[in-house]
């Protein structure tokens, strides 16, 4: 039910610069200009870094598959549920070490979910 | 050794912490029934964005991040900064490959890539290079996280001169490890991963804010190494590239990427994630830890501009520059904050080490133990035979260190990422198509491994007047070029691997040798969690867990 027939997209593509770019060492085997002391080859370097985070980013976005196809429920408190929409439950029966566990928001923002050693995230309320 | 006092009773007592830390984490996020290699192996597969992040940025960016890369680029200069062009290609690698292997795995319950190669490509044979690859080339990854403790321990004058004097703090650390992995399996590191890495985000912003400014800034740090590299006779050290080396510095990120991702405990931190968007979003989180990274590196350079000179090897007349780190944190700061930075070394190199281990208990357990030895294994024995393997691992690491020269701990390392770039065509091609045929995938590997092999045997190293396994970077005029470039060994090998492979598919695809039967469905590759067709020997123990 949850499958999609292909992870593919034309954004992938993107996925390629931050793969390409930072291997072209003519693009940035310089000593000046120096940027706060650091030389061409470090500071461009390094802003590679924030490309790679913005492509990945950007690509991540573009190819979220919408909210139906992925397994919704919760952030870290499996107790209450009541935002977890009905029509989201599959259909089938899930099988039991899944249907409590989905811990994810469906706004795909950086959940804490499950990383509070305190609150055993694993839900019991089946 | 007394002058050290403070910052070995730091580390211990940080040491102590995080080995505590170990042995409670078995009851973290706790399952009803830890016997199942999902449960110890894998953490129950059930790690969300936080923990992922954390456990693989502590898998990837090991004690080598902290004490090799700087060396490198204290002796060399640029061409260790390769790390960072590295840690930048790879996530985007992972985001598209990776996560297909992650769908397939969920779907199937692989917990090593050699089950994903047994069940594609229908060959018990192929699995076993795959797994016998693995562990051949962890072996030495884990050996270099104890050169990381072990740079760190000679700094703080607690290791003597008998070669049983020398290694007893690292056998005593490694026992401990190796203790409290056996108990908690991979939520050991999950868990230990939070302190480790919070403990080094502290050492490296202090120390890139604190020491530029007693050293006179960023510039006088550069013109400083620069001054060096101008005055040493080797021609391939500066603060930038020069024509020489710009291939090595491409051909060798892009195949350690290649590499890292091959590695059995990066994938282990990847099946350990619970679903597919987790992945996703840490590949767009996880380049802090190549800034880090890249910080870290510099660290070589700021150990120039402070005049450190690294401690003597273990033969008579050699140095051992991996103590260039350690020394300059230990003269350039409080002995309480040195002891800190000891702290995050020594814990960095225990996260890898115990995920290292168990990714290679696992190959060892379904592939080769559940294969061949014991083919009606029950998940509870492979959970067993999987923790007793891990110690034999890191008995088998511990060896590695005392009998082997560490001095080039870097090199051994990229002797590891070599024979494992073999597994490329099975595992990561292996994703996409099923066109390759599994004997042309046993052909390539083999050819791989021999050129590779063969072209590390060739290469000298002129800092210690060894002839052979020198290094990575091999001289394309041993090919009968007319030219000085070096060209990283992996990339060559793995080049020629694929050329046998594809030729060798042609032939036998031709002469109608069986391909055997494909285990996998097209959807499998973009399964995802809830995916209702999850096979029963995926459905874990745990499978009401009480959160109590």
């Amino acid at each position: 039910m949850s499958t999609p027939r292909s992870d593919r997209s034309p954004w992938n593509w993107l996925l390629l610069v931050p793969i390409v770019v930072p291997l072209l060492t003519p693009l940035y085997n310089f000593d000046s200009p120096r940027l706060f002391g650091f030389p061409a080859f470090y500071w461009i370097q390094f802003s590679f870094i924030l490309l790679g985070v913005a492509t990945t980013s950007i690509v991540y976005q573009m190819t979220r598959r919408p909210p139906d196809a992925v397994p919704v429920s919760l952030s870290a408190a499996p107790a209450t549920s009541p935002t977890a929409p009905a029509s989201e439950a599959p259909s089938t029966p899930p099988t039991p070490s899944e249907a409590p566990s989905t811990s994810k928001t469906a706004s795909g923002s950086e959940t804490p979910s499950g990383s509070k050693p305190s609150s055993g995230s694993e839900a019991s309320d089946e | 050794m007394s002058e050290h006092i403070t910052e070995i009773v730091v580390f211990t007592v940080l040491f102590l912490l995080v080995s505590g830390m170990g042995f409670v984490a078995a009851r973290w996020r706790a399952p009803k029934d830890m016997a199942h290699l999902d449960e110890w192996g894998l953490g129950g597969r059930s790690f969300g964005g936080w923990i992922t992040w954390f456990l693989i940025g502590g898998d990837l960016y090991t004690a080598y991040t902290f004490v090799a890369v700087p060396a490198l680029i204290f002796g060399a200069g640029a061409a260790g900064f390769f790390a960072v062009p590295y840690t930048i290609v790879i996530y985007p690698m992972f985001f598209l490959v990776l996560i297909r292997l992650w769908s397939v795995s969920h779907r199937h319950g692989f917990v090593t890539p050699a089950d994903f190669v047994r069940t594609r490509f229908d060959s018990p044979t192929l699995a076993l290079l795959v797994a016998v690859t693995g562990i051949v080339a962890t072996m030495p990854y884990i050996a270099l996280q104890l050169v990381g403790i072990e740079a760190v321990l000679k700094t703080m004058g607690v290791t003597g001169d008998s070669p049983l004097a020398r290694h007893a703090p690292i056998i005593l650390a490694f026992a401990i490890l190796a203790a409290y992995t056996y108990q908690s399996g991979l939520r050991a590191p999950a868990l230990i991963a939070f302190v480790k890495d919070t403990l080094i985000y502290i050492v490296i912003i202090v120390a890139i804010l604190y020491l530029p400014y007693k050293l006179g800034g960023w510039g006088s740090i550069f013109d400083a190494a620069d001054a060096k590299f101008q005055a040493s006779p080797s021609p391939n050290d500066g603060i930038i590239l020069n024509a020489n080396n710009q291939l090595q510095y491409i051909t060798l990120a892009l195949g350690s990427a290649f590499a890292l991702f091959l590695y059995p405990h990066s994938i282990t931190g990847v099946l350990a994630s619970k679903n597919r968007n987790v992945i996703k979003r840490n590949m767009s989180a996880l380049p802090a830890y190549s800034l880090l990274l890249g910080l870290i590196a510099l660290l070589g350079y700021m150990a120039i501009s402070a005049g450190v000179k690294p401690l003597p090897g273990a033969k008579e007349g050699t140095v051992d520059s991996n103590t260039v780190v350690p020394l300059l944190f230990d003269q350039q700061f409080p002995a309480w904050f040195a002891g800190i930075a000891f702290a995050a070394i020594g814990i960095g190199a225990l996260v890898p080490a115990a995920i290292m281990s168990i990714a290679a208990a696992n190959l060892f357990t379904r592939n080769i133990y559940k294969e061949y030895l014991r083919k009606d294994a029950t998940p509870a024995q492979e959970a067993s035979v999987a923790k007793i393997t891990s110690l034999v691992v890191k008995i088998g690491a511990v060896a590695f260190i005392i009998f082997l020269d560490p001095q080039f701990s870097i090199d051994l390392q990229l002797i590891g990422g070599v024979i494992i770039l073999q597994t490329a065509p099975a595992v990561a091609i292996g994703l996409y198509t099923r066109w390759l045929h599994r004997g042309g995938l046993v052909a390539g590997w083999i050819a791989g491994m021999s050129m590779g092999l063969w072209m590390l045997y060739q290469v000298p190293n002129a800092a210690t007047g060894r002839a052979h396994f020198g290094g990575s970077a091999f001289p394309l005029s041993k090919f009968g070029f007319d030219t000085p470039k070096t060209i990283y060994v992996g990339f060559v090998a793995v080049a020629v691997n694929l050329l046998v492979v594809v030729i060798a598919t042609l032939i036998l695809r031709a002469i109608k040798t069986p391909e055997g039967i494909d285990g996998t469905e097209p959807d499998d590759f973009f399964a995802d969690e809830g995916d209702p067709r999850l096979e029963k020997a995926r459905t874990s123990p745990d499978a009401i867990a009480s959160s109590t």
